[in-house]
């Protein structure tokens, strides 16, 4: 299940049903990050589309009578609504309407109405209606899908199921859904996929029984995005921040994409450590080029080299790309003594000694070095692990925070209350389980090899468990209406309220296991992504209080 | 396998004819002597085999059954005889099911769905996902709302022409005559204006669109100019108005347009030559049509919005029609591009061949090539720059971006194209390089005829690792694919002596040489490498009867 490869050829194929001539492509907000995610603009200028336009643009768009026009949208009201505006006074010559998910009949019926000047040729469906990230991710870009209550917001929720929908179309699946019991969200996003599922019995007509739909929340796993991370991406988007694929330094926009940049796909699960090595031999092939560059003294080496040109082009490009961007990351790693913190974040989830952990988690708060957001991260890890410990002094912690963060107290108690022991029902930290024990133990003797990323999320444990065929039907049951398929050859997990980098690091290597032993094929697929500070500012909203 | 045979067979039947044989023994035997292709191996071996190939088309129904304890059981079955069933495709997995069920508890674990050998299909290509399409029901809706636009829109049209062309000279008359033809509606229908919702009183006074009759006030009145009018009652005029207003822009504008223009209201309407008679009815000029214009324009009918937008579409759609000079450069820039992405990698192929030393091609073919090649990409260079250059500053910013755009499309693929043609050797260097590789192969031929002398092989004869240079252009994608044959001309001599005559496979290797450089120069990849195949196994096959080549 490559979810990029599939929107790349939805996309291609729009262009081919629109055929040869100049084109434009007009879209939504969501559709935008859609195709940027799946084509380089170059790419896409390639196959005659030479203009891309906003449908919401509020500025009047000029009419060029010689464009066709490729429309990809949402099918939304407001998008049919935008869209018979512009039937009714077309700008461009051809119409291609192409919809991201179900479009209501009633629709395209107002659309045909407004289609006045007999300008559109084709309206289809085409199912990709969230950001397909990376080859296995899949977001929505939906941020703070919750409102007070905790449980997610109307829109929020219809946009989830939509985009479940269009997944599994996209795909061709028809899964077995099953979802977190102790969450109303997942039963009931569960629920009302399965009831599209049967309602839009022709479009399911065609696929497959072969894969495990899974819903859960992120309250089952708050640990994760709190922690530092140290793969390249995950460290990206935790100290950079990546939005679709992007990332701002020095106020330029950087695009780190698997697809296009070949140093990127190599090494984004790489950690720290490793890139520094691989940038270090990529600098040398590139100096070692370079050199050729020197060296020309005669027209033939001046053109020999310009053969070597495109390539040489884009080697320096990634080069210099990587170099600042590692250079950045080395620079706030060492301003916040970053390795000191992850050290104590990994003891407090992983080893769980609470004296030592009280006593560092003190140290670094009152030391002036740690910033507002490690401190913070410390103080909810602290409360997350140790809720239940008697002597805990969750308190004590919160009042020396105070200083930094005037709302540390709220937002210990948001999310206590949205993920805590009494709300998760699972293992989080493996302490009630005899074999997570042992492994521990185990770990202890055999020595650690890496203390800043000794932690796995728990999605790792969810998706193994599936894949060894010893899911715990009781936290995770399947949805009344859905039989169990014969085998479960593809996992799609869909993790409401947001999933993280380290979590598709996961689902990567469990995805290149697949190549190597076999396996599931792992998807994963959530609201939007989230690192240390979204998830700390969604708490936030949550409780209420504003900066 | 679904529409196998309803009836169910059991027995020992023999997997090949399908006959019962009664017993095991009897099975063997019949399937040793009367289906003897694989003589040496045992019955049941065979019989294996067949349920493997009736194992591999279950996985498409029931791809979660475990293979390996299904192969056993059945070999089980098979070997000993005891259950006394050999079972026909479709009965064998109803059948092991009960047998599987009195296996014990572990073994069925194995058998748990999760368990399975995904590695076959690890490897498949992504295909695109579901898709539906909406186009027919949509053309159905808008077929029907369209027409009533349509009838509507022609109705103004046959109103709009009466009044401009049969209207009576003098004014008082005029307004009558409107009356006439689209009759009014009455002032106490309406006591307020229906675009703007505001009450008609003293200062605002009521009016009446000429083409529906409706009252309206004067804010809300628009105005037709009788030079629009024209243009739609009449697309021949129309479309030599727009070539006129097209050469105007282009400054070639002459005498010739308005004479042709007047010409042609002469030839079309009856009703224009009606008006220049009575319009200019003493002097006899047919070159009036520039007076008649320039009267038109002065005057104009009043008319509400609605039926304005009604007309105002009917003129786009009538402009439509008439593309852009810019679009036909554009096509003439894609064939360009479509074909250069054709011929380079054939050149690349070209190339590498020459610079192995290779006399597949010839030095002048591939120069040839080249030059045709180059001549291409000047010519995609100048007519970008035209398109993005023509129509300068005062172009709206959109139109300027799309024209930029397809410039540095261009650009780029231009320097693709350039990046991946390797250079040629000089005529020197080359012949070095062909002695170079005779030498070489001629080596080579005779380390393989030692080999062969010492061993009974293949020879193999070593084959130019060929680059694929992939077309980085979609534009390959508009190629539309048409038969190619190359000319048949042999390249004999008519004097030649019997004896002079070359060699049948020589005048062969000829031929394929000459077809070979006529494919290569027009760019057919996939004729080239078969070609180029045959070449080779001609050559060496020619080689091993100690043939020259020349």
């Amino acid at each position: 299940m490559n979810i990029l490869a599939t929107a790349r050829l939805y996309i291609g194929e729009m262009v081919t049903q629109a055929g040869p001539q100049m084109k434009v492509l007009l879209m939504d907000k969501e559709t935008t990050g859609i195709v940027s995610c799946a084509f380089a603009q170059s790419e896409m200028m390639h196959k005659e589309v030479y203009l891309f336009e906003r449908i919401d643009n509020a500025a009047p768009r000029e009419n060029i009578k010689h464009l066709k026009c490729i429309v990809f949208v949402r099918p939304t009201a407001e998008n049919i609504q935008l869209l018979c505006r512009e039937l009714r006074s077309p700008k461009y010559a051809q119409y291609y309407i192409f919809f991201s998910n179900i479009a209501n009949k009633s629709d395209i019926k107002l659309l045909a109405e407004a289609d006045e000047e007999e300008t559109v040729r084709e309206v289809h469906e085409f199912f990709i209606d969230a950001v397909p990230l990376s080859k296995h991710l899949l977001s929505i870009g939906l941020h703070h899908p919750y409102d007070a209550s905790l449980r997610l917001s109307t829109t929020a929720f219809l946009h989830a199921k939509q985009t479940i929908i269009s997944l599994l179309l996209a795909f061709k699946k028809a899964p077995t859904v099953c979802y977190q019991k102790s969450n109303g969200d997942c039963e009931k996003l569960a629920d009302e996929v399965t009831q599209v599922m049967r309602r839009e019995e022709a479009l399911f007509r065609t696929c497959k029984e072969d894969t495990l739909l899974l819903v859960i929340d992120r309250s089952e796993d708050c640990a994760t995005p709190l922690l530092n991370q140290w793969t390249y991406e995950a460290m990206v988007h935790e100290l950079l921040g990546l939005q679709n694929n992007r990332v701002t330094l020095d106020g330029q926009s950087l695009v780190l994409s698997e697809l296009q940049d070949e140093f990127y796909e190599k090494n984004v699960n790489a950690n720290f450590g490793e890139i520094g090595q691989s940038i270090k031999q990529l600098m040398e092939q590139f100096q070692s080029k370079a050199q050729i560059h020197k060296n020309v003294e005669s027209i033939a080496d001046m053109k020999s080299f310009v053969e070597e040109y495109p390539q040489f082009k884009k080697m320096s490009g990634t080069v210099s790309k990587h170099v600042s961007i590692v250079g950045e990351l080395s620079r706030l790693v060492a301003a916040n003594n970053l390795l000191e913190v992850s050290e104590l974040e990994q003891s407090i989830v992983v080893d769980g000694d609470h004296t030592t952990c009280l006593d560092r988690v003190r140290n670094h708060l009152v030391n002036k070095q740690t910033t507002v957001l490690n401190a913070t991260r410390l103080v909810l890890l602290y409360a997350l692990r140790f809720e239940q410990h008697q002597n805990n002094d969750i308190d004590g912690v919160v009042a020396l925070l105070r200083s930094k963060e005037p709302a540390a107290a709220s937002l210990v108690r948001v999310l206590l209350r949205f993920g805590g022991a009494s709300r998760r029902k699972n293992d989080l930290f493996g302490s009630q389980s005899a074999v997570e024990m042992t492994k521990r133990f185990i770990k202890g003797l055999k020595g650690v090899e890496n203390v800043y990323t000794q932690h796995t999320p728990y999605l790792t444990q969810i998706i193994e468990s599936i894949a060894r065929g010893r899911f715990n039907e009781n936290v995770y049951p399947k949805h009344t209406a859905s039989q169990y398929s014969a085998r479960v050859d593809n996992i799609i997990v869909f993790v409401i309220g947001g999933a993280t980098y380290a979590e598709l690091a996961q689902v990567r290597a469990a995805n290149e296991r697949r190549n190597q032993a076999g396996g599931p094929s792992v998807l994963l697929a959530t609201t939007h992504m989230l690192n240390a500070q979204s998830f700390i500012d969604q708490l936030r909203e949550m409780g209420g209080t504003t900066r | 396998m679904e529409d196998g045979p309803s009836v169910i067979q059991q027995g020992f039947l023999c997997p090949f004819c399908m006959t019962d044989l009664g017993s095991y023994i009897a099975l063997a035997n019949h399937v040793e002597s009367a289906h003897p292709e694989d003589a040496d191996t045992p019955a049941f071996e065979q019989i294996r085999g067949f349920i493997d190939k009736a194992k591999r088309s279950f996985k498409r129904f029931e791809p979660g059954i475990d293979i390996e304890n299904l192969r056993e059981k059945v070999g089980n079955i098979a070997t000993s005889a005891s259950a006394g069933n050999i079972l026909q495709s479709e009965s064998l997995q109803r059948s092991v099911e009960p047998l599987r069920k009195t296996r014990s508890k572990s073994r069925e674990r194995e058998v748990k769905p999760t368990k399975v050998k995904p590695i076959e299909i690890i490897h498949v290509r992504p295909e695109i996902g579901v898709k539906r399409s909406h186009t027919d029901y949509f053309l159905r809706c808008r077929e029907a709302s369209v027409n009533d636009i349509a009838v509507r829109t022609n109705t103004l049209i046959i109103r709009m022409d009466k009044l401009i062309n049969e209207a009576p000279q003098e004014h008082s008359k005029r307004k009558d005559f409107e009356r006439f033809v689209v009759p009014w509606s009455e002032d106490s229908e309406s006591s307020a204006c229906p675009g703007c919702n505001q009450k008609f009183s003293l200062t605002r006074r009521r009016h009446h669109c000429r083409l529906c009759g409706k009252v309206l006030c004067e804010k809300c009145s628009r105005f037709l100019s009788f030079l629009t009018a024209r243009k739609l009652t009449n697309p021949a005029l129309a479309a030599a108005m727009t070539e006129e207003k097209q050469n105007a822009s282009t400054q070639k504008a002459e005498v010739r347009s308005l004479d042709k223009l007047a010409d042609l209201a002469q030839r079309t309407g009856g009703h224009l030559r009606g008006l220049i008679g009575g319009s200019k009815s003493n002097d006899g000029s047919e070159v009036s049509i520039s007076t008649l214009l320039r009267q038109d324009a002065a005057e104009h009918l009043r008319v509400c919005v609605p039926c304005l937008t009604l007309l105002e579409r009917r003129e786009q759609q009538m402009e439509a029609r008439n593309p852009p000079a810019m679009v036909s450069l554009y096509e003439r820039l894609v064939g360009l591009l479509s074909e250069m992405s054709k011929l380079t990698p054939s050149y690349s192929r070209m190339a590498l061949s020459i610079n192995n030393g290779e006399a597949i091609y010839t030095l002048q073919a591939a120069e040839e090539l080249r030059r045709r090649i180059a001549e291409r990409q000047r010519e995609v260079d100048v007519l970008s720059k035209t398109i993005e250059n023509e129509g300068g500053e005062g172009l709206p910013f959109r139109e300027q971006q799309l024209r930029k755009n397809i410039r540095f499309v261009s650009v780029q693929t231009l320097h693709n194209f350039i990046s991946n043609m390797p250079n040629l050797p000089s005529s020197e260097k080359y012949a070095e390089l062909a002695e170079e590789h005779r030498n070489k192969v001629a080596k080579q031929v005779e380390e393989a005829r030692l080999q062969a002398q010492r061993a009974v092989s293949n020879i193999k004869i070593p084959s130019v690792p060929i680059v694929e240079t992939k077309p980085s252009s979609s534009f390959m994608g508009r190629v539309v694919e048409d038969g190619w044959t190359p000319d048949f001309s042999p390249i004999t001599n008519p004097f030649a002596e019997e004896e002079d005559r070359q060699h049948p496979l020589q005048e062969q290797r000829g031929i394929l040489r000459g077809y070979l450089s006529q494919a290569a120069a027009v760019g057919r990849l996939e004729e080239v490498e078969i070609l180029e195949r045959n070449l080779r196994d001609l050559e060496a096959e020619m080689r091993q009867l100690g043939l020259n080549f020349d």
